[in-house]
């Protein structure tokens, strides 16, 4: 066990070091304030237009944004965690591998009474560590965040919510760690070890969630989840068997539901949450992938 | 004899055509195009069913049925489009990464230099193939799509129809040479390798998939389901224009958020000149041309840029960066 935290503390070490990742840290911090920003000016933009339409047609329509939650503003940091956080998450696990097939440290380090396991199992949770410290600080980033454009704090209730959302972006990120570090473990050249789990992460964000739902690729990039067009035996099909490995579109619903966001149905949010937990199991389990014989490859770049 | 680059082009071309990875890659993009047409005729004939649906009601209440909606075959082609700005441009940024890791990797960049090669012709050489091996792709996908369409569609596409699927495909090169140049430069330029493809996806996030985002998410039609304007009853253009003239400021922002990128100036005129908005549905070309020059003049600046990156890492000593 006290390999697993060795191998664990090195990772974040190097993950602290390493510029790339840090890049990527500032950027997903960055977007998680700037999101609030964002959100705030659309919001404020749109009630404006609202009064305006109101008091130029005289027409009686209820207000849209009556009562939403003040965690609306911030719905823009879901798409955040899919695009930039799952990419980080393929980088950090990916670069884990390589680093060290290439400095020869896994040879080093499988020569010692260390079990693969561990030294996997150790990888992985450092850069869940790592990635932990990162959410962590883009939970406190976003609550300032939102106290500063609403001009009041949270209350409890809605700071737990955020806190559960970030939480749920942790878990979220696991298959993607877990796909980089295969990648990253498994390929005999730096470019297909990088390049690979980006191609699963283009299937699970857009390929599949279109399957099952005739969305346009750029509609996906929405907060909001897909539902499924009715009528069409062929999306019947494709939306009963891609709907359960869609984790991509499981994650979004319950984020929404977390957030209370305004178009969201709760209903089905446990289902997703399991289905999305499933998939973490899954990914955990694929590392069992990751073989000495697999490791111990010359790698290209 | 040949000239330097025209050696150097050839080679590319034969390594294009012997490597597995570029053969997937280009397979897997024309199978996403023919996957997202097929998506597009379900998601047609699933609107019919719900239209048939709907004039069946409309028929026991007493009511006049509204028109069918109306098939347009190039309209098929939007998600297709949307696939090639996302997939799209990570495999332009992965062949034009390739052009540059693969010298350096194998150690060839050195063999070449030992002859009397300059640093130009060799980047001349690449960005020549680069522009003929994306020309060869783009033929092949053209090839792909228009049976697809005679397939899955079950029509053919008239000569105005196929002469705006040829210009949407010449979009189409030089927004993929774009990223495949840039990928080029950027991996010509770093030590590291790794390091250039991680930016050349970073780059990619930003353009392709945020800032479009951002844009969206600031629109403030797409704030309530099936439109703002649509929920206040407001269907005429012009009202919805005269209130939105009070928030100048705000809908310039929004604008000059969206012009940055790059995949916005591939994506307007190629849904101009698909019908995808109903605006230049069924329009002439002199018409959309008019309009969409100068997001066409953008996606030229663009490749005009990306070149000049790839093309300004010529000497030797750059080039040569990274070798083991």
């Amino acid at each position: 066990m006290s390999n697993v935290f060795l191998v664990a503390r090195q990772e974040i070490r190097f993950a602290l070091r390493e510029r790339l990742a840090v890049a990527l840290l500032v950027i997903f911090l960055g977007m998680a304030v700037v999101s609030s920003a964002i959100g705030w000016a659309s919001h404020h933009t749109v009630t404006r237009v609202y009064d305006l339409t109101v008091a130029q047609t005289g027409r009686a329509i209820p207000n849209p944004f009556a009562d939403t939650s003040p965690l609306e503003v911030v719905k823009n940091t879901i798409i955040y965690v899919v695009l930039i956080g799952a990419l980080l998450a393929i980088v950090v696990g990916a670069r884990s591998f390589i680093r060290d097939r290439r400095s020869g440290v896994t040879e080093l380090i499988l020569s010692r009474p260390t079990s693969l396991r561990s030294y996997v199992i150790g990888k992985l949770i450092g850069v869940q560590a790592w990635l932990g410290l990162v959410l962590a600080a883009a939970a406190a980033a976003t609550w300032i965040a939102v106290w500063l454009v609403e001009s009041a704090p949270l209350s409890g209730g809605q700071s737990l919510r955020l806190l559960g959302f970030f939480v749920l972006a942790w878990v979220f990120l696991l298959p993607f760690v877990a796909i980089g570090l295969i990648a990253g473990a498994r390929s005999g050249s730096e470019s297909t070890a990088l390049l690979a789990p980006v191609l699963v992460w283009v299937a699970f964000v857009f390929v599949l969630p279109q399957l099952g739902t005739a969305q346009n690729p750029t509609s996906l990039l929405n907060p909001v989840p897909s539902a499924a067009p009715t009528g069409d035996l062929f999306f019947k099909i494709n939306h009963a068997v891609l709907q359960p490995i869609s984790f991509t579109e499981h994650f979004k619903h319950v984020a929404g539901v977390l957030l209370q966001l305004r178009d969201i149905d709760p209903a089905g949010a446990g289902r997703d949450l399991a289905f999305l937990l499933v998939m973490v199991a899954v990914s955990v389990a694929a590392l069992a992938l990751i073989t000495r014989t697999a490791v111990r490859r010359p790698l290209y770049a | 004899m040949p000239s330097a680059p025209m050696v150097i082009f050839r080679k590319e071309l034969k390594d294009a055509l012997r490597s597995r990875l570029f053969l997937f890659l280009v397979g897997g993009l024309c199978a996403i195009a023919v996957l997202s047409l097929v998506v597009a005729s379900a998601a047609f004939r699933a609107k019919v069913v719900d239209y048939q649906s709907y004039v069946q009601e409309l028929k026991q209440a007493g009511i006049a049925a509204v028109p069918p909606p109306q098939f347009f075959p190039l309209q098929m082609l939007r998600a297709t489009i949307e696939y090639l700005e996302i997939v799209g441009a990570i495999v332009a940024i992965v062949i034009g990464y390739g052009l540059a890791a693969k010298e350096k990797n194998r150690g060839t960049l050195r063999l070449i230099y030992s002859r009397p090669i300059s640093g130009s012709a060799v980047v001349r050489g690449k960005l020549l193939a680069l522009a003929v091996i994306w020309v060869a792709v783009i033929a092949v996908l053209g090839v792909v799509l228009v049976a697809s369409i005679r397939i899955v569609g079950g029509t053919g596409l008239t000569s105005l129809e196929l002469t705006k699927l040829v210009i949407t495909l010449a979009l189409s090169w030089v927004y993929l040479f774009i990223w495949s140049a840039l990928s080029f430069g950027l991996a010509s330029r770093t030590k590291q390798l790794s390091t250039a493809l991680i930016a050349g996806l970073v780059l990619w996030l930003g353009f392709v998939l945020i800032i479009p985002q951002i844009g969206d998410t600031m629109d403030p039609d797409n704030h309530v389901p099936g439109g703002l304007f649509k929920s206040f009853q407001i269907t005429s253009k012009a009202e919805e224009v005269a209130i939105m003239g009070h928030f100048s400021g705000f809908e310039t922002a929004r604008n000059l958020i969206e012009e940055t990128s790059i995949s916005k100036q591939f994506e307007r005129p190629s849904f101009a000149y698909l019908g995808a908005k109903d605006k230049y549905n069924q329009k002439s070309l002199g018409y959309i041309w008019h309009d969409m020059w100068p997001k066409i003049r953008w996606l030229l600046l663009g490749a005009g840029l990306a070149t000049a990156l790839a093309l300004a890492q010529t000497r030797k000593r750059i080039l040569g960066r990274g070798l083991a």
